[in-house]
């Protein structure tokens, strides 16, 4: 099981306690399909994903980078049971929605730099970080488990 | 061989222009010990890392930070020919420091992030995919010696 230091704890809430899903999210999705443009395989339904544009400013997208943000809320609350908390969306992304792992680690990568920009060194310090990325890699690791 | 566009090309310039060297340098440093900490193993003559306070003021700590993005200068200025480039670079981490060549993308993740908090919004979704796209060039360049 993953040890979370006290400090640590501190860190992720108190980061996630200034994050705006509705403002983080959007962006890490869209920044996600515009780096990794592979990863607009995914999303055939959102429509218009032809340009950065098109996918910066597409509802689709910016609604479920909110959701997927949203989801982070469920990860911050059980921090001592990530794995169970989301084996059945592991389970769903795997089975059902046949996402290549690696995505996740590339949108908490997203995720991050987002964070950083938003918030810069003096709240995103080193120390921040580190608990932010951990937090991350942890839940990257939870999302990847129920896959064969 | 990487091919760049003169989009990419300009970019890249135009964000090296805006770093600060002496600003950034000890930031990233700092950064990847406390991060990444097992990455300290390197730094062994670098004094007292044992605490987050001391990391940050540790004048070692920010003197390397600043020499290694000192060093991504040449990557800067030679980017169709990164890998010649740092050859001897790559083969010293390998043969004489035994570095990790993970370590080398740990660094880029560190450098993007601290780039990130610098410049925030202007750090364009497209300014981003082009500095990855650099940045993991000279990864794949430092890498390139290990055998």
């Amino acid at each position: 099981m993953v040890e979370w230091t006290d400090a640590e704890r501190k860190a992720i809430i108190g980061l996630w306690g200034k994050i705006d899903v509705g403002e983080i999210g959007p962006q890490a999705l869209s920044r996600l399909l515009i780096v990794y443009p592979w990863g607009q395989r995914y999303f055939k339904a959102f429509g218009d994903l032809s340009t950065n544009a098109a996918i910066m400013g597409n509802p689709k997208v910016a609604q479920h980078g909110k959701t997927v943000m949203g989801g982070l809320e469920n990860a911050v609350k059980n921090l001592d049971n990530i794995k169970q908390t989301y084996a059945k969306l592991s389970a769903m992304h795997s089975e059902k929605l046949h996402v290549d792992p690696d995505n996740f680690r590339v949108l908490a990568e997203c995720i991050s730099l987002c964070v950083a920009a938003k918030f810069g060194p003096s709240v995103f310090t080193a120390e921040v970080q580190e608990a932010w990325q951990k937090f991350l890699s942890v839940v990257v690791s939870a999302l990847g488990r129920q896959y064969h | 061989m990487v091919k760049w566009t003169e989009l990419e090309r300009s970019t890249v310039k135009a964000i090296w222009e805006k770093i600060d060297i002496d600003e950034i340098g000890s930031q990233i440093w700092a950064r990847v010990l406390i991060v990444y900490p097992w990455t300290e193993r390197y730094f062994g003559s670098f004094g007292d890392l044992f605490t987050i306070t001391a990391i940050l003021k540790n004048d070692k700590v920010a003197a390397h930070g600043r020499m290694v993005l000192k060093a991504l200068d040449k990557a800067v200025n030679n980017m169709d020919n990164m890998k010649r480039t740092y050859a001897d670079l790559s083969r010293l981490h390998f043969q004489k420091l035994e570095v990790d060549p993970d370590s080398f993308r740990l660094l880029a993740d560190c450098i993007t992030i601290t780039i990130a908090c610098k410049f925030k919004s202007a750090l364009s979704p497209q300014s981003q995919a082009i500095w990855q796209k650099f940045i993991s060039a000279v990864v794949d360049a430092m890498s390139s010696q290990y055998r």
